[in-house]
Order: C-alpha cells, then structure tokens, then sequence
C-alpha cells in the first residue's frame, strides 16, 4: 500500500488519469461495450406463477399421532415431484414452445432448460410457490398452469395412499391391543379370586395397626414396671413399720390418759383439797391406768393375724392407721400390677399376629398392584388407538370425497404481461456507468495498492527524508502525445460509444416491435 | 525524447546556422595536450603551465568563454535545459527552489553531487538544469562535472558547440601534466562551465579515491567564490562511484524518478550514504495534470 495523504489524492489522480489517459479509455470502451453487447443478447424475462397451499399435516398428522416430518423441505420434495421425467416430457408434449420437433438432445436440452427456468419457493411453510420464466408470456403461463394440474394430481394420487395405508397399519395396532388387554383383564380376575377381600388400600392399615399395637405394648410395659416398682416399695415400707408404730401407739395413749386425769385433778385442785373424792377418784383411776400399762401387751387386747404379699403381720399393729393405710395402698398396687401384666401379655400375642398378617398383605398386594397397572395402561393405549382408527376413517372418507387434499390452489397461474428482471435499459444505463467509473476505480486501487514513491507525503512522513522539490515533466517542443492521447481522440472514442448504444437500442427496439407487436425495452 | 534525438534535432539546427565547416574543423587531430587553438604548441603550454598564475590563466579562460557560442532558446529547450525566459513555469521554478534550498542549507559556494537512486532516473538531468539554474544569476557561476562513468552526457553538449576535442576528468585523474583549465570549457549557457567524463577506455571508480581528485575538487572550488559545482554522478543503485563521489562533496542530492522507486529502495540507499551529507530527495518527471 501506498502512502497518500486524503489532500494529495485528488490531483494524484487527476495527474494520473491525465497520464494514462490510454488506458483509461481502453477500459471504458471495453466495458461499455461488453454491456451493450450483453444487453443486446439479453432476453427478456416472462414470470409465471402459481402458489398452492399446503395442507400436509391436515390429513396425515392425527392418523400417526405426532408431528409429520419438518416441512421445512416441502419445496425440495415438491422440486423432486416437479422435476420428474413424467411431468417434464408431458410439459414438452402439450407446450408449443416454439422450436418445433427436437431430437432427442433437443428435448434433453430442453428439459434442462425447464428445470434452470422453474424456481419453487416455500413461503412460511404454508404456501408453496411455483414460478417459471420464459422469454414468450404465453409459454411461461402454459408451463405454469401445467406444472401445479400435474403436481396436484401426483400429490393428491400420493395422499390418498398414504392415507388407506395408515389406516390399515392402525387397525392392526388396534387388533394387537386389544388382545392384550384381554389378557390383563382374565389375570387379574383370577387373582381377585385367590385372594378374595385384599385391596391394594389394605397394606396401609395393616401397618398402622402394627405401629398402634407396638406403642400400646410399650404404654403398658412402662405402666407396669412402675406399678410394679410401687408395690415393692410398699411392702418394705409395711415390714418396717409393722412394730415400732404399734408400741408407741400404746404409750402415747397412756400418757394421753394420764396427762388427761392429771389435768382434771389440777383443775379440781383449785377448788378442792386433795382428799375431795373427785380428786382421790381420779388419782384412783391413774394408779388403775399405770397398772394396766405396765401389764404384758398380749394380755391387753384381742390378737389379729393377717397375710398379705405372702408376708403375714399379725398383732397389736393393726391397730394403727397408718398401717392400715399401707396396707390397702398395697393391696391395690398389687391388683394393678397384676392386671398390667395381663394386658402386656395379651398386646405381645396380638404384635405377633398383626406382624405376620402383614407379611403376607404385602406380598399379595404387589402382586395385584402389577396387574392393575398392566391393565390399565392396555386400556389407555386401546383406548388412544381406537379414536386414532376413528379419525382415520375420517380422513379416508374425506380422501375418496377430496375434501382433505394435500394441496390446494391458493392463488392460479397468471398471464405474464410485463417483463420481470434486467431489461436492456437497466443493463445499458449500468454499462454507461461502470464504464465511466471503473477506470477511476481501477486507478485508484491501482495507486493505493503499487508502493512506488508518487507523492510527498511518503519521502516526508514514511521515509522522513527532506524533499527539496517535485521537479514537473518537461515537455519538449516537438513531443508528440499518443494517439488516444489527444482530447480528440477521447472525444470521438466517447462519441463512438454513444453513437453505438443509441443504435443497439433502435435494432433491438425494431426486433422487438417485429416480434410480438410491440414490447417494453 | 531521447538524448540521442535531442542532439540529432540541435546539431541539425547548428548546422543550419554555421554550415559544415565548423564540424571539419573540430575533428581535426587529438593530442593529448590541447594544440593550436589558443596557445600554440605543446611546448608552449606545458611552460605556461608552470609559470603562469592560476589568476591569469583563470581570467584569460573567462575572456575565452565569452566568446564561445550560446545556445538560443529554442536549441536549450529542445536540449532539455531550462532558461529563465521558459514558458514552462513549473518547472523552472522547481529548479529555483531546489536551487534555493542548496543555497539556504550553507553560506558561500559548495560542491553538490546529483545522483539519481535508479538508472534512467534522471540524475543527469537535474544536475545538468540545476547548473544552468545556478547561472540564471549573473551573480553566480556553476561548475557541471560530468562524473557518470556509466551514462555520461556532457560531452555530448560539447560536441553541439564544436569543443568534442577538449579533455575531461578521466584524462586530468590519469595525466599530471595536464592543468585544471585543460579540462573546463564553456557549456553553451552563459556563466556555465563543464568538465566532460573524457575519453579514456579504463572505466574504474579508483579515480575518484586519487588524492589529485580530490585537490580537484578543492580547487575548483575555492578558485572563485561565487562558482557553484554541480557534481553528475551514476545512479546510487548500480554503481559504488556515487558514494565515494558524496564523500567527497558538501551535499548529496538524490533524484527518484516519479512512480518508479519504492520506499525500501530508497531508504536502504538512503543508508548506504552519509547521513550529514544528504541535502534531501529531488521526485522527477512528475506528470501535469
């Protein structure tokens, strides 16, 4: 690359157009007479078309259940169909295209020809568009019309088939199916009658009940280790007390007399003297009561024996309350440690039964659990593909009825009245243009891309050497430019040109007026 | 144009104006030593250059190169030399501001080699007009010296002017007897002078290394004050002659033909020569738009 700066550019170019000038021109002759000839050999473009709608997941879709296939590549199937050798001869059978009878090249050629000139478009995957140009309107128009009349007999021959072939294959599926849910159906009514009164919702009682028996049997052991534990205590607290309470029981009472007597004498003995006969009565009755408490015990009141716990207490004792207390608190922890007991017992026997019941539940239940599912998902299955068979008797009727065609005519062949595409104008008016601007462009790669030293700037800036001066061309007196040098020449090069259009346009124009009595250029 | 069309259109044109006499007459017998014309004979001159000062013989030259033939304006123009009275501006004004550049890059007179970086590059031709420009003013001479061993142009102008006889720089470098204003001659533009290459078969650039050139230079330099010399040189890329040529210089001018270098070229010659040396870069033959 070049150094230019954006300031020397324009005169850089203007010297160097000047320079090569020749060249300049060479290339805007050349290329503007490439484009008249092009344009002059250039047909015009007659566009046909047809758009069909497609209604391919209509019919065959709810038969197989799921989504078709993509149809992202209807128009490819659709070019496949189009561009069938079927179609194509019947094409060149039934369309006059103009070149009379060909031979077998001919018509190879000119079934090439038909498929480089057919495009087919899916717009959105709903529409299919079939288009196909020709230099004759009426040719275009003929061959599109024929196209869609023979692609929507194919498809719709195609449909109807594939239509009664899924239908056959569901109603096997259906034959299959039902089989089986017979089967599930016969093995869990068998099973039912073996195990007669077992749900699949009993195993959760089961375990429950279990769990419930297991807990009390805890309640009850625990309740009856304490009752267990009070009757214990109870029995040593009696042994101890037997004795001791049932002595000082006796004295207490003595004293209490005594102190008693003491009290009334001393009450008296504010009044009376000693020898007052209540007095010496009452110290009668001490003596008395002093008497009898120094006697033996086993001569003082009746004797009691008595047995509990397997312990027999027997004497003055039962005399005392708080004994007798004792006594009966024992007597009731007992019963009740005897009636836990029981009850313990009788939980543990239950345990055990509902433990074994419930081995066997569970076994049983699987069991049934897996002919249930068996059945019901038969039955599910039967039942989707009975509505399928449904639907594709439905879509068979609509078929034979075409009611339900793949494709349908959306919008029909038109007859091409105008050109599509490059005209001559367009190509002529592009060829006066590049013509005029490729030489400059072509200079000014040519410029950007040679490093040659052309400019200050680089002997300045890039190289950074001191420029003294740009000495101009010296043009001696007697020098002679080049002959496509001269302005003249220039010009008349140009003129030519133009010159040379302007005629191309008038034979091409005359052509095409001769030809189909007056045309658009 | 070529140089070989320029001098086939000039020499027709002097012979137009002189009749063929002149040419007869100017290729009568080389000697070495320059006979007849002015001093007589050899003898003659080997003694004058003894004992003459260099001042007289420098005066009875000027007196002698007023009378040698100008070209006219037309003849300069079909030569390629330019004359303040061009109607090509642009170029004349380029060489006064490559002249004046020179001038501004050091006070009194200097030596400049002008050498072009490829062959065909036009070295010769931007020394040559750099000479003629020096001596628009009448202030001022210029010395061309004409050291392209491998593309010489000066004795070409001689020939056009009758002085194809005289000796150059080659013959100076390799005889001792022969004196400085042996070698310089009138050009055929007022107020300049040349020393052509010289006629000799050895072309070698050990001649520029001799002491004696370098004394050459010095006094032809110092001889007067107002003399500018213009040093032709080969092109840098060819020939080894250009550096020693700059060595021995005050400035170097490099002369890069337009679109025909790229800046690699350029910088790796620019390299080879002294950097102190270098005056700048000369683009030539750009083309007008």
């Amino acid at each position: 690359m070049s150094h230019i700066t954006l300031d020397e550019m324009g005169p850089l170019l203007a010297r160097e157009a000047s320079a090569r000038r020749g060249t300049l021109l060479a290339i805007f002759a050349g290329v503007s007479l490439a484009f008249l000839a092009l344009a002059f050999v250039w047909q015009k473009k007659y566009t046909s078309y047809v758009q069909l709608s497609v209604d391919d997941r209509r019919v065959v879709a709810p038969i197989v259940g799921a989504e078709t296939a993509s149809s992202s590549d209807q128009a490819q199937i659709a070019r496949e169909e189009l561009f069938s050798n079927e179609i194509l001869e019947t094409i060149l059978n039934e369309v006059d295209r103009g070149d009379g009878v060909l031979s077998a090249i001919g018509r190879e050629r000119a079934k090439q020809d038909i498929i480089d000139n057919t495009d087919v478009y899916n717009i959105d995957n709903l529409l299919l568009e079939i288009t196909y140009w020709d230099p004759d309107p009426r040719v275009a128009f003929e061959t599109t019309t024929l196209f869609a009349d023979l692609f929507l007999k194919k498809a719709m021959a195609s449909s109807s088939e594939e239509t009664s072939d899924a239908f056959d294959f569901i109603t096997n599926q259906v034959e299959t199916y039902r089989n089986k849910l017979e089967d599930a159906e016969g093995r869990l009514e068998s099973f039912r009658a073996q195990y007669p009164g077992v749900s699949t919702a009993a195993g959760g009682l089961v375990d429950d009940r279990v769990v419930e028996l297991q807990r009390d049997l805890e309640a009850t052991q625990l309740q009856f280790a304490q009752a267990d534990q009070r009757r214990r205590s109870l029995e040593r607290e009696l042994s101890s007390e037997s004795s001791t309470i049932a002595r000082d029981y006796e004295t207490a009472r003595i004293a209490d007399q005594l102190a008693q007597f003491q009290a009334e004498i001393d009450i008296l003995r504010l009044n009376y003297t000693d020898d007052y006969p209540d007095i010496v009565r009452l110290k009668q009755q001490m003596e008395d009561v002093r008497a009898n408490a120094s006697l033996p015990s086993a001569t003082v009141g009746g004797s009691a024996t008595f047995n509990l716990g397997g312990r027999s207490y027997s004497g003055a004792s039962n005399l005392s309350p708080v004994y007798q207390e004792l006594r009966s608190a024992l007597a009731r922890t007992a019963a009740e440690a005897d009636a836990l007991r029981a009850s313990r017992d009788q939980l543990s026997v239950l345990l055990a039964n509902e433990k074994e019941r419930s081995n066997v539940s569970s076994r049983v239940e699987r069991e049934l659990t897996e002919l249930t599912r068996d059945y019901q998902i038969n039955k599910e299955l039967y039942e989707d593909l009975l509505r399928r068979q449904e639907s594709a008797r439905l879509s068979m009727t609509l078929g034979a009825e075409k009611q339900g065609v793949l494709y349908r005519i959306v919008e029909p062949p038109n007859f091409p009245v105008l050109p599509t595409g490059l005209r001559f104008m367009h190509i002529a008016l592009a060829g006066i243009v590049l013509a005029a601007l490729l030489p400059f462009l072509w200079l000014f790669v040519f410029l950007k891309i040679d490093p040659r030293i052309r400019t200050s700037s680089t002997v300045t800036d890039v190289l950074e050497l001191p420029l003294l001066t740009t000495i101009p061309h010296m043009r001696q007196p007697n020098e002679k430019s080049k002959f496509f040098h001269r302005p003249a020449a220039i010009m008349g090069t140009v003129a030519v040109v133009c010159v040379l259009y302007v005629v191309v346009f008038i034979i091409k124009f005359t052509l095409e007026a001769s030809a189909s009595g007056g045309g658009i250029l | 144009m070529t140089d070989r069309a320029k001098i086939a259109n000039v020499r027709s044109m002097l012979d137009q104006q002189q009749g063929k006499s002149r040419r007869r007459v100017g290729k009568a017998g080389r000697e070495l030593v320059p006979t007849g014309r002015r001093e007589g004979g050899s003898t003659q001159l080997r003694a004058a250059n003894d004992s003459v000062s260099l001042a007289d013989r420098a005066r009875a030259e000027l007196a002698n190169m007023e009378e040698a033939k100008l070209f006219s304006d037309r003849q300069l123009e079909l030569l390629g030399i330019v004359h303040p009275r061009s109607r090509e501006r642009a170029l004349v004004d380029a060489f006064r501001q490559l002249r004046t550049k020179l001038y501004s890059l050091r006070d009194g007179n200097f030596s400049v080699l002008v050498s072009s970086v490829v062959p065909g590059g036009g070295g010769s031709f931007v020394g040559l007009n750099l000479a003629a420009t020096i001596a628009f003013d009448k202030s001022k001479t210029s010395l061309l010296i004409d050291a392209n061993l491998h593309d010489p142009i000066v004795h070409r102008l001689q020939k056009l002017i009758g002085r194809e006889d005289s000796h150059g720089l080659l013959e100076y470098l390799e005889h001792p007897e022969l004196g400085i204003e042996h070698i310089v001659s009138p050009s055929g533009v007022p107020r300049m002078r040349v020393i052509p290459i010289g006629r000799h078969k050895e072309i070698s650039a050990e001649h520029f290394t001799s002491a004696r050139y370098r004394q050459l230079m010095a006094d032809i330099q110092s001889r007067y004050d107002n003399r500018f010399v213009v040093v032709d040189g080969p092109a840098m890329s060819t020939s080894a002659d250009a550096r020693i040529l700059s060595d021995i210089c005050d400035f170097t001018v490099l002369v890069v033909p337009y679109g025909g270098v790229t800046p690699g070229t350029l910088d790796a010659i620019v390299d080879e020569i002294d950097e102190r040396k270098l005056a700048g870069i000369v683009v030539n033959d750009q083309p007008s738009s």
